[in-house]
């Protein structure tokens, strides 16, 4: 079986540009499954349970967490492109966006928490809408957590587990409709 | 007007798909302006079809220059990659091109300095506009919609957001067709040589389609885990490398 090659080395520096990938057969996307599988096992067991994992004070993960819960307020599925648009940019999540979801800080994009919860609300987005922009930036997210899995601090660990499941789920759902053969 | 067109040819499979289509149908720009390494466009010939294909596929052990001597086409070629270079600027200053028929090196976007010397720059995308945007939009809507669609447009500042002059649907490409160098670049080149041969016939640029209130859809780069639930979907497929691109 292949390896799965999206998913190592130092992804916030060197992010994948995922340009012209080679195709691989159902082989591939076995090996991805077991990458898949391999790190949401490592984060179950590395991870701490947690009542609450939410730093109200950060500005990132407020907002993500606001967009998340799916209120329907004007300008949130604007603000959910953007953000995707500017994840898709940079393969970076940043630590506050101003009113166009621009990134304030360029240089603050090392949290890996923020990827955490930018993928829940990447996770929500698909679930709720079916959107593939918002499935296809979920799993460049989970490629990240994947290779920078060490850095994630403890209490986020069980969180990534479950995102890391959730999109295995969404991508089997999306196998099964299309008719892939795998 | 076609014969004061200039071809912008990247050294790129997309470039020889465009040459050699417009050559077949007799479809002669005023100048071509070949870019890029000279041994960029010497492809390794990939893996045949499986199955019956609407479009003609590009041969991509045919270099460009080869086609267009065979053609008799005027042709300049450079090293410069870069379509907003100082180089390709004072060459469309000085030529004045009617218009061009864009075929550029992916991920690159024609600038603001370009655009402004007022010539139309083609461009043919391969998704169906406005709901397809972006880029490698062709899996998304194997995905989407289970066809594939290409639309030639003007461009202009926004990404796909030129006026539209054309647009159509292809099947879905047969399995074991290397997606990325031939499907793609057949279907863009099938509907550019459509959009040219009504130059052709009535010497002046199609209408824009009038298309404003379709809703829009943006895409990126496609994860390489759904590009192959794509090309694994695909009628025939059987699951196993080589029967893809």
């Amino acid at each position: 079986m292949p390896d799965y090659p999206y998913a190592g080395g130092d992804l916030l520096t060197r992010p994948n540009s995922y340009f012209y990938s080679a195709f691989g057969g159902a082989a591939f996307v076995r090996a991805w499954k077991s990458h898949r599988e391999a790190t949401a096992q490592w984060f179950d067991a590395t991870g701490r349970a947690s009542e609450s994992v939410a730093d109200t004070a950060d500005p990132a993960l407020t907002l993500f967490e606001r967009l998340a819960e799916g209120d329907d307020r004007s300008g949130t599925i604007d603000a959910i492109a953007r953000l995707v648009q500017r994840f898709e940019v940079t393969k970076r999540v940043y630590g506050a966006y101003d009113d166009r979801m621009r990134p304030v800080d360029r240089e603050d994009y090392r949290v890996l928490e923020r990827y955490v919860a930018f993928g829940h609300l990447l996770e929500r987005t698909h679930a709720r809408t079916g959107s593939l922009p918002a499935l296809n930036a979920l799993l460049k997210v989970n490629d990240i957590l994947g290779a920078h899995r060490e850095a994630l601090a403890p209490a986020w660990r069980r969180p990534a587990a479950r995102l890391v499941r959730a999109e295995r789920e969404h991508v089997d759902a999306l196998a099964t409709r299309v008719g892939a053969a795998l | 007007m076609l014969e004061r067109a200039l071809l912008f040819a990247a050294r790129t499979p997309r470039s020889q798909a465009y040459v050699q289509a417009m050559a077949t149908a007799g479809l002669a720009p005023g100048r071509v302006l070949i870019c890029g390494e000279d041994s960029e466009d010497r492809e390794a010939p990939p893996a045949q079809p499986s199955g019956a294909v609407e479009v003609a596929l590009p041969d991509l052990t045919e270099p460009l220059e080869a086609t267009c001597a065979a053609a008799g086409w005027p042709v300049e070629a450079i090293a410069e990659r870069d379509v907003n270079s100082p180089a390709v600027l004072q060459r469309l200053a000085a030529w004045r091109p009617s218009f061009v028929i864009y075929s550029g090196f992916g991920a690159q976007i024609v600038g603001e300095a370009v655009l402004a010397q007022g010539i139309a720059f083609l461009h043919a995308h391969s998704g169906w506009l406005p709901a397809f945007r972006g880029s490698t939009t062709i899996y998304y809507s194997m995905l989407e919609a289970c066809r594939c669609a290409a639309s030639v447009l003007v461009l202009a500042r926004g990404i796909d957001e030129g006026p539209v002059l054309a647009r159509r649907h292809y099947a879905l490409p047969p399995a074991g067709l290397d997606v990325d160098r031939l499907y793609d670049a057949a279907i863009r080149a099938d509907l550019m040589c459509r959009v040219l041969g009504d130059v052709h016939a009535h010497d002046r640029l199609p209408m824009a389609l009038e298309i404003e209130a379709e809703p829009a859809g943006t895409y990126f780069v496609i994860h390489p885990v759904l590009k192959h639930l794509a090309l694994l979907s695909l009628p025939g497929s059987a699951g196993e490398r080589g029967a893809g691109s």
